[in-house]
């Protein structure tokens, strides 16, 4: 399955489902040194706010104290993150193996999370360059906010990939009557 | 539903977080000093608060970090967060029996 396939669609929702490139890269107690010779690195703004995403060469999701989701193929991070973190020790693993991604567009895209997310996904406290993890349908998520594109990206691993399916096909029910 | 403030990630649900227990207890020593009543109280000898007490959680489904807060174990109310490592936080009036 390389191409995204269609998980859902209804009048004003649309749920795609495809693979996802991504590697977390842990590293301990950063300092602001570091973090800008990463986002110089990727040429974007470095998150070093909590649940927050930075957008450049590579899209950079904060997860937690030292520990980002970069989202781009492994051979592609490895030389900019060696280069800009140097003698640091860092951790840099691909886990594109083991995540799914599932892109959820349309007007209706809030109000069909809500049902099984008790995240407030309102762009009032999730505004674009917002992430989160969180719980979908008792799923542990990455959630990020649409940015330009409109969409939200729920990244969940692959194992529960099953699951999401269909409790998607089975949330979107309302929307389609 | 509590909604539990985690330090980094703001107010969450409270099935996204994972309590630990109490917090601040320090293990006895020196090792071949520590004698089975002091050992046992270090295992399994707990507060049961009616009223504040100091627990620690973790935000297993966001963030991962270890945190401690108050807890009002009468009314749920959350008096304080703060990290770990630090000394215990003060308890306004403590109700122990």
């Amino acid at each position: 399955m390389a191409d995204p396939s269609a998980v859902a669609h209804a009048p004003g929702l649309s749920i795609a489902e495809s693979p996802v490139a991504v590697s977390l890269l842990r590293v301990r107690s950063p300092d602001t040194g570091l973090t800008t010779a990463l986002g110089d690195a990727f040429g974007l703004e470095w998150p070093t706010r909590p649940n927050t995403v930075g957008e450049g060469r590579v899209r950079a999701a904060w997860l937690a104290p030292g520990e980002w989701a970069l989202f781009d193929a492994a051979e592609v991070l490895a030389a900019p993150v060696t280069a800009a973190l140097g003698e640091r020790l860092h951790h840099l693993s691909d886990v594109s193996a083991g995540r799914r991604l599932w892109r959820v567009e349309g007007e209706r895209a809030r109000e069909l999370l809500a049902k099984g997310c008790g995240l407030d996904i309102h762009p009032r406290s999730f505004p674009p360059g917002s992430c989160a993890q969180t719980v979908l349908a008792q799923v542990a998520i990455l959630l990020i906010a649409p940015g330009g594109d409109g969409a939200f990206s729920i990244i969940a691993d692959a194992t529960l990939a099953a699951h999401l399916r269909l409790w998607f096909a089975e949330a979107v029910q309302e929307f389609i009557a | 539903m509590l909604l539990i403030p985690c330090p980094w990630c703001g107010p969450r649900d409270e099935t996204e977080f994972r309590c630990g227990g109490q917090s601040h207890i320090q293990r006895p020593e020196p090792y071949g000093a520590v004698g089975d009543q002091a050992w046992s109280d270090y295992l399994f000898t707990r507060a049961n608060p009616k009223g504040a007490g100091r627990e620690r959680w973790v935000h297993a489904f966001g963030c991962r970090q270890w945190f401690n807060l108050v807890r009002d174990t009468r009314t749920h109310e959350i008096a304080a967060v703060y990290p770990m490592g630090a000394p215990p936080a003060e308890i306004a009036a403590e109700t122990g029996r």
